[in-house]
């Protein structure tokens, strides 16, 4: 309970949250609370999407969507501290590191919250390319959600620093769009999360092609353009 | 009756709290009754309103309390939330599970409204639930959905 209860204090009291990871209290609790929630939550996530496939495909898809959230984390993760820090920031790794958990710790708090509708449309419909596109649209959307918590966060853990806090305000929306870049190509290098029902089950899939590429096509295809092989 | 003199007291106990406001209304009904009672008490004894006022204050230590009331509820609102987006899709997951071969390939598809393993399992899978959660009634109204929409999907392509 007392995991929830931060993520509580995330969603209703924010600026004491962010005020406390400012001013560095409670780090290690709030991290590991953070994480665990999060860890589960995108666990349900996926095996809810990866069950239109197979229990197979739902177990990976309940394995690969924490690794994708926290992969992605780690990846980005300095990149942000260090231009901070270039810009006058007084912030540690670890504070860096529990901002960004706590927008995918909002992601998944969303995308959880999403679970029940996403699996109504897998139980009430069965285009393969109308439930795929409905996931980037929920991954899309939380995954926003989440980076402008980040964005708010920094602004207000930004305060602390002596210099430059424009400047890393334009730094955090680089970061943000380093991060969904990043996000999307993890994304599609450790796919399938859904599984085309045409196909066995595979843990991963061949490199090759793109993120952004593929999701056109699915469009494409629903509008009746043309069909995806 | 309301006492105003009390009322404060709530209120700067509810201003340290960070609950949902019906769990925030819940707690402080039941802490506004054990006030008057000991405020009945404390005049009783023949104290004056404000001293019995402040042995009030003072027993109860208002800090303390809403730091108490905060720990104890804290994160049950988010439970509840959680709970009610997660079982019902774990359960109706479940169920999928128990009716499909792991492969995710149809299983006796045509024999499934025969099978009486399937009636058992899905009667299981809605008992279940309704009798250990009923703390979470959002929770088990979501799950007798997913049962009946499970239900449907599995068994309409058989009963075709």
């Amino acid at each position: 309970m007392k995991d929830l209860a931060v993520i509580e204090t995330i969603l209703r009291n924010r600026y004491h949250f962010f005020t406390e990871i400012r001013d560095g209290v409670g780090l290690r609790t709030k991290m590991r609370a953070m994480l665990i929630s999060s860890i589960i939550f995108l666990a349900l996530y996926g095996a809810v999407i990866g069950s239109s496939h197979s229990l197979w495909q739902a177990l990976s898809s309940a394995v690969k969507m924490p690794i994708l959230f926290l992969a992605t984390l780690v990846v980005c993760s300095p990149t942000l501290y260090f231009f901070n820090v270039l810009f006058g920031s007084n912030q540690s790794l670890t504070q860096n590191f529990a901002l960004i958990l706590t927008a995918i710790t909002v992601t998944s708090v969303l995308l959880l919250s999403f679970t029940p509708i996403v699996f109504f449309f897998l139980l009430t419909t069965g285009g393969y390319q109308f439930f795929k596109l409905l996931n980037v649209l929920v991954c899309s959307a939380s995954g926003w959600m989440g980076v402008l918590f980040l964005s708010q966060g920094m602004r207000i853990v930004s305060t602390a620093g002596k210099e430059g806090v424009g400047a890393r305000r334009n730094v955090v929306r680089f970061w943000i769009l380093l991060y969904a870049f990043v996000g999307s190509q993890m994304a599609w290098t450790l796919r399938p999360f859904i599984g085309a029902p045409s196909m066995k089950f595979e843990l991963f899939r061949q490199l090759g092609g793109n993120f952004y590429t593929n999701v056109f096509a699915s469009i494409g295809e629903l509008l009746g353009f043309f069909v995806v092989r | 009756m309301l006492d105003p003199d009390l009322e404060v007291l709530l209120a700067r106990i509810r201003a340290q709290m960070e609950l949902d406001s019906e769990t925030e209304y819940e707690v402080l009904s039941e802490l506004r009754a054990h006030l008057q009672e000991a405020l009945a008490e404390a005049r009783a004894e023949g104290l004056e309103r404000p001293a019995a006022l402040a042995r009030v204050a003072a027993r109860f230590g208002l800090q303390e309390t809403a730091q108490g009331l905060q720990a104890t509820h804290a994160g049950w609102g988010t439970a509840d939330a959680v709970v009610a987006a997660g079982l019902p899709v774990l359960c109706a997951l479940l169920l999928r599970w128990l009716a499909f071969a792991p492969d995710g390939t149809a299983l006796g598809w045509p024999e499934l409204l025969n099978r009486p393993s399937f009636w058992v399992a899905a009667l299981l899978m809605l008992l279940i639930p309704l009798f250990k959660f009923g703390r979470w009634r959002y929770a088990v109204a979501g799950w007798v959905v997913f049962w009946g929409l499970t239900v449907v999907f599995v068994t309409w392509p058989a009963a075709r």
